[in-house]
């Protein structure tokens, strides 16, 4: 049965908004959800527990590949022993094992909502997360071998996600022919808001009415969530060594960061996906 | 037999050198572990489970990791293994030291835990937790402080006869990867590779005691993601302790599917009613090794409050 619903991003791309919103959405509560204790689509492709449960094996003493021909069979068992749909978060690009299975099943996957921002700001903000510096974050997105929890001298608490460069994550997710993916950009979340979480409801199979959206929208307003980062501390999903989850979330907030130099070598690498998505005009200016 | 070796009190004959075993050189007892290679099936035909990895039978399960081996582990007694083409004999022997007779102990009845063990104070301590979250490297820690480790793979329990619980030395080595030996200021150097090519190495124990010992505590190893600094413990009630074990016996996952889904209440029921269980939440992070390793000694030598 076909019961997963991947959110899928590359990082930084607005992700824990769009589990925040559903969160908000589908619990019962006045109160908005706590960032700290969602009670939904809080399971992420990459979590390494689920696997060591079912293989019953340390995975760290298996090999990130033999890993990968674990993990279709692991989607399988979480779909088939679920009795509801999932929605779980997903930073892997859409890549197939040894197999040649797609690591995220297609026996499993009901649909994949994908989210993709304007890379001249997700640069901005991938550096704050890795606390890194821009130029290291430019080269990471424009490495076709990046990946997250990628280390061979230590165990990381999450498996090994391939995400290929920015553009090769963007094709890979549009090339997922098997599934059927629906791409939300980032900007229309923030400008066309209302609207845009509407059809990504409606994918998602979800009936909520408009004074729904709207409420769990409001719930999840940007400012009410690095408020409730400051009062509790910390986003459980904050890296180690990062200031705040929520730092800024705006459109456009590169043009305040990036020199001439860096948007050029961004557009250069980029700039080919960034037209088709619309962060270019057909003069080669970015549109926000 | 080419190889006979001892572990918690059994005699292993086996066609393969296991140099991680303590060699015997008594006769071996009928109720003795025949590890032998050979061919083994795709599948089990009456398999009433079957996974990527395992496939289970009534006496038999088969355990298959790609690109090294498949192992038949049979009614507590043989182990066949039919090493694939290429793999690395390092990897064939870490999963037959570890999961294959982990399973094998199993349908023995033994319970064999995820987790290091120590010796402090001559009472048994045991560090569980997720993958990854340091059991090794705190057994390691703690071995620098001059205590006795026990070891981090088939460490197995028993009820003594007087009723209390008793730790039994897993193998004599612990496997930590590079950065703990690093942050520990261990030299890789000399040592094999759990796996060829991978870079978590077994630290051969030079001194494991061959008696068990009666435990003591449990520590659940932990981090508090809403504070990455935190360094507190915490009581596990019953109920949270029974859990917390549970998850902590090997293939506890699998025990259903072989029939000991009764053994497995049992075997844990037996250990948290006689054992305290407490949460150590401390940062996870190798620079923070020693003022962890102070805090839990700190706690070791304090009375355990009630849940």
């Amino acid at each position: 049965m076909k019961r997963i619903f991947w959110l899928a991003s590359y990082p930084k791309s607005g992700n824990t908004w769009l589990r925040l919103f559903l969160n908000n959405l589908l619990h019962d509560n006045e109160e908005p959800v706590d960032i700290n204790d969602m009670p939904l689509s809080n399971t992420i492709a990459s979590a390494r527990e689920p696997l060591d449960q079912m293989i019953s094996l340390e995975s760290g003493e298996l090999f990130a590949h033999e890993i990968d021909q674990l993990r279709p069979a692991m989607y399988e068992a979480w779909s088939n022993n679920s009795t509801c749909k999932l929605y779980c978060k997903c930073h892997d690009a859409y890549t197939w094992n040894s197999n040649g299975e797609p690591l995220l099943s297609s026996r499993a996957t009901r649909g994949a909502l994908y989210l993709v921002r304007n890379p001249l700001d997700v640069v901005v903000s991938y550096a704050h997360h890795n606390n890194c510096n821009i130029d290291k974050a430019i080269r990471q997105m424009a490495n076709t071998h990046h990946g997250l929890a990628n280390s061979h001298t230590g165990q990381y608490k999450q498996l090994r996600q391939r995400l290929l460069s920015w553009s090769g994550h963007v094709h890979s997710w549009q090339n997922a022919v098997r599934i059927p993916v629906h791409t939300m950009r980032y900007e229309d979340m923030q400008l066309d808001t209302i609207n845009t979480f509407t059809k990504a409801t409606r994918f998602l199979q979800l009936d909520n009415n408009q004074a729904d959206i709207e409420q769990a929208l409001e719930a999840c307003r940007f400012d009410k969530l690095r408020e409730q980062e400051v009062r509790s501390k910390r986003f459980r999903e904050t890296p180690a060594g990062a200031k705040a989850f929520f730092r800024k979330g705006l459109v456009g907030s590169w043009r305040e960061s990036l020199t001439d130099n860096q948007v050029c070598s961004i557009i250069d690498t980029h700039g080919s996906v960034m037209y088709l998505l619309g962060y270019l005009d057909s003069q080669g200016n970015p549109v926000y | 037999m080419a190889y006979q070796y001892r572990l918690n009190d059994l005699d292993i004959n086996s066609d393969i050198e296991l140099p991680e075993l303590y060699c015997s050189h008594q006769a071996s007892g009928t109720n003795s572990i025949h590890i032998a290679t050979g061919k083994t099936p795709a599948r089990l035909d009456n398999a009433h489970y079957s996974n990527p990895i395992y496939s289970i039978d009534q006496s038999t399960i088969l355990l298959t990791i790609e690109n090294c081996a498949r192992y038949l582990i049979h009614n507590g007694r043989k182990i066949i293994i039919e090493p694939f083409r290429q793999a690395d004999s390092n990897s064939v022997r870490n999963f037959l030291l570890g999961p294959a007779l982990s399973l094998l102990f199993h349908q023995r009845k033994l319970l064999t835990v995820n987790a290091s063990a120590m010796i402090i104070d001559g009472m048994g301590v045991l560090f569980i937790g997720n993958s990854g979250t340091g059991k090794s490297t705190m057994a390691a820690s703690l071995q620098q402080q001059g205590f006795l480790p026990m070891g981090d793979t088939l460490v197995t329990l028993n009820t003594g006869a007087d009723g209390s619980i008793l730790v039994h030395s897993g193998l004599p080595h612990l496997k930590l990867w590079s950065d703990s030996l690093n942050a520990l200021q261990l030299d890789q150097q000399q040592l094999a590779p759990v796996r060829t090519e991978l870079n978590k190495f077994i630290y051969p124990l030079k001194e494991i005691t061959a008696m068990p010992v009666p435990l003591a505590r449990i520590y659940q190893l932990t981090e508090d993601r809403l504070d990455l600094d935190a360094m507190r413990f915490e009581r596990a009630n019953p109920l949270e302790s029974m859990t917390l074990f549970s998850h902590n016996i090997s293939h506890s996952g699998l025990m259903p599917h072989m029939g000991l889904t009764q053994q497995r209440f049992q075997y844990a029921s037996a250990v948290i009613k006689k054992t305290p269980v407490f949460r150590f939440f401390r940062p996870w992070n190798l620079e923070q090794l020693k003022p962890t390793v102070d805090a839990l000694l700190q706690h070791m030598t304090s009375q355990p409050e009630q849940p």
